[in-house]
């Protein structure tokens, strides 16, 4: 049965993330080769200024690409389980848990989705040819790792790994986050959509000052002393690991609450 | 005959102290066909909500077939809601395959007979359909299963009088005497001749429950009247 | 068929005259076999148990007889038949008869009522 849910999941939000993403994908190529190719980063000359708003364009772009794809996967949450559609799927023969498992599931992937996407494209219009000539990135990039500790490419690539487990948690998180949202905004009869709102700045505050409040003692631990920082890798295993752990815990939390809400609290 | 569906001190208080149903007892038995009827506000989809899990109760328990509510009971029931509750993004053939994806005891070749007949086309997408038609839809898909509760609740309030016979005329021949069918529904006089059993709901409580043949015997006219005269403004 | 039904009587008693009358009338000759509950109750628009009690009443008056697994069928006993036949034509009449009393018509002046209408219907 949960597969079929997540069946159903997908196919209602793919074709819309799909265009996004799809267009996202050819202005970046667009971008690319008719404006980030023409940038000459070897001369100090500034930027002409229709680059300089083709960029901003393409930054905003992007962020609203993002918000998009959030907004979609929030919107299917809200209205599949909350609204007149929830008649149909609170009377299918399953379980409130299997729902939000594949709500969860659907909007973990598209959001990461999104994620890959989005770096993939911003680094594909930073690094041209031009870039690498200018800045000589990949030999400073060697430099860089040697100066900060990382002695061999095993632990670079450990170091990428972690990065991407990073951002998968903070996915999953997001989405913990806005689902959160959306089921304490449902508690209220009326104006529900304005209360799941004021809910997620509420949260995403309260998950943002939880996080900085546990790691800073041990950022300023960490970076006390001269060597510490020079032991780079050590601090950002001990960073990530600790955020990781927040992470999860808040997002289990959070899981916890809106299946709580979803089985006993709702009221269509 | 075996209980289909027993309430037992069902209650539902708001917030505000309104309290919708209020200790309400019924038992309903396999083989009929019965009317659920009574004024706005009167608490018939708040009961009907309950029964279906989409509103917590606040007191008492209610068993479907014998399950209280949960998977078991869903499995048991087919709800019409007074809304349309279809995704309207899949077309009426998508539908027919997420039902029967569902539900055990849905049947997709009685599914798809209907639409044949009410001339729908099966690959339209349900939002390029008007209303009545989508409404149709979301009849046909419930009808097709071989539930053993039936709850429709207003199936033919904004339906043209040819499509209300269509309507009828379905839960009829679906009829099975091992199952019961819940109908509530403003238009009295014409579910009248098609129900063997008629409740009357007022302010979250059950004031009349006997046989349409028995209101019609002891009070001389027809439940359209008695109605009319039992809840006067 | 239509079964004009009025909704302040009961109905399995309707449905029963209904069909009483289809018998007489010859729509049902003796010995025809009926259609199932589940048809009749859809062609008159009513709940299949109120078609089965009705059915049920009917052959409890011998109207009308089931064996097990062929369904229903018309009784062959034609004296039975016509003594309902009868029976019924004496309520009519008497119900006609007081009808036209409310209205104020003698007894004479029903039966000239009568002649007058058969003398217009030969010509």
């Amino acid at each position: 049965m949960l597969g079929k849910l997540i069946k159903y999941d997908f196919k209602a939000i793919s074709i819309p993330l799909l265009i996004l993403h799809s267009a996202l994908l050819l202005f970046t190529i667009f971008s690319r080769f008719f404006v980030f190719n023409h940038i000459d980063y070897s001369e100090n000359n500034p930027l002409s200024l229709f680059t300089f708003l083709f960029v901003l364009l393409f930054y905003i772009g992007n962020i609203a690409i993002s918000l998009g794809t959030y907004v979609i996967i929030a919107l299917r949450f809200y209205k599949h389980l909350f609204t007149e559609k929830g008649y149909l799927a609170r009377t299918l023969p399953v379980s409130s848990l299997s729902h939000l498992l594949s709500k969860t599931i659907v909007g973990i992937v598209w959001g990461f989705v999104n994620t890959i996407l989005i770096t993939f494209c911003t680094a594909f219009v930073i690094f041209t040819p031009s870039f690498f000539k200018a800045t000589n990135l990949i030999g400073g990039m060697n430099v860089f790792f040697q100066v900060f500790g990382f002695h061999n490419s095993f632990q670079v690539a450990f170091f990428l790994i972690a990065t991407v487990i990073l951002t998968l948690l903070s996915v999953i998180c997001s989405i913990a986050l806005i689902y959160l949202a959306i089921a304490l905004g449902s508690l209220f009869s009326n104006h529900k959509i304005l209360a799941s709102i004021a809910f997620y700045f509420v949260l995403n505050f309260a998950y943002s000052m939880i996080s900085s409040i546990v790691m800073l003692p041990l950022f300023v631990k960490s970076t006390s002393t001269f060597e510490s920082i020079r032991n780079l890798p050590h601090l950002l295993f001990s960073t990530y690991g600790i955020l990781s752990i927040v992470i999860i815990i808040l997002s289990t939390l959070s899981y916890f609450v809106i299946h709580y809400l979803m089985d006993k609290k709702i009221d269509l | 005959m075996n209980k289909i569906l027993e309430c037992i001190e069902l209650t539902k208080k708001y917030a505000n102290n309104f309290c919708a149903i209020n200790q309400l007892n019924l038992t309903l038995y396999s083989g009929q066909i019965v009317g659920l009827l009574g004024p706005n506000g009167s608490g018939k989809t708040t009961l009907i909500k309950m029964i279906n899990d989409c509103l917590i109760p606040t007191g008492g328990i209610i068993y479907v077939n014998g399950n209280p509510v949960g998977i078991h009971s869903k499995e048991d029931i087919s709800y019409l809601p007074d809304v349309l509750s279809l995704d309207e993004h899949l077309k009426v053939e998508e539908l027919v395959t997420y039902f029967n994806d569902f539900y055990k005891n849905f049947n997709p070749v009685k599914a798809h007979q209907m639409i044949l007949d009410l001339g729908i086309n099966p690959s339209s997408r349900l939002r390029t359909l008007s209303k009545g038609t989508k409404e149709k839809v979301q009849l046909i898909l419930t009808m097709s299963r071989d539930a053993k509760l039936f709850i429709l609740d207003e199936p033919i309030g904004g339906v043209d009088p040819a499509s209300r016979d269509y309507i009828l005329h379905t839960i009829l021949s679906n009829y099975n005497p091992d199952a019961t069918v819940l109908i509530s529904t403003h238009l009295i006089g014409e579910i009248e001749n098609i129900i063997d059993r008629v409740l009357f709901l007022q302010n979250g409580q059950i004031i009349l429950n006997s046989t349409v043949d028995e209101v019609r015997e002891q009070h001389h006219k027809s439940v359209d009247q008695l109605f009319r005269e039992v809840f006067r403004c | 068929m239509t079964w004009n039904l009025d909704n302040s009587r009961s109905i399995y008693l309707q449905l029963m005259e209904k069909i009483e009358k289809d018998i007489i009338s010859g729509v049902y000759k003796p010995g025809d076999k009926l259609p199932s509950v589940r048809d009749l109750a859809v062609d008159a628009a009513v709940n299949p148990n109120t078609m089965q009690k009705a059915l049920s009443e009917l052959e409890r008056n011998k109207l009308v007889y089931s064996r097990r697994t062929s369904g229903r069928f018309i009784t062959e006993d034609e004296t039975l038949i016509k003594s309902l036949k009868k029976s019924l034509a004496t309520k009519n009449t008497q119900d006609f008869v007081e009808n036209m009393k409310q209205l104020g018509f003698s007894k004479e002046e029903i039966l000239h009522l009568i002649d007058e209408l058969k003398e217009n219907e030969d010509e």
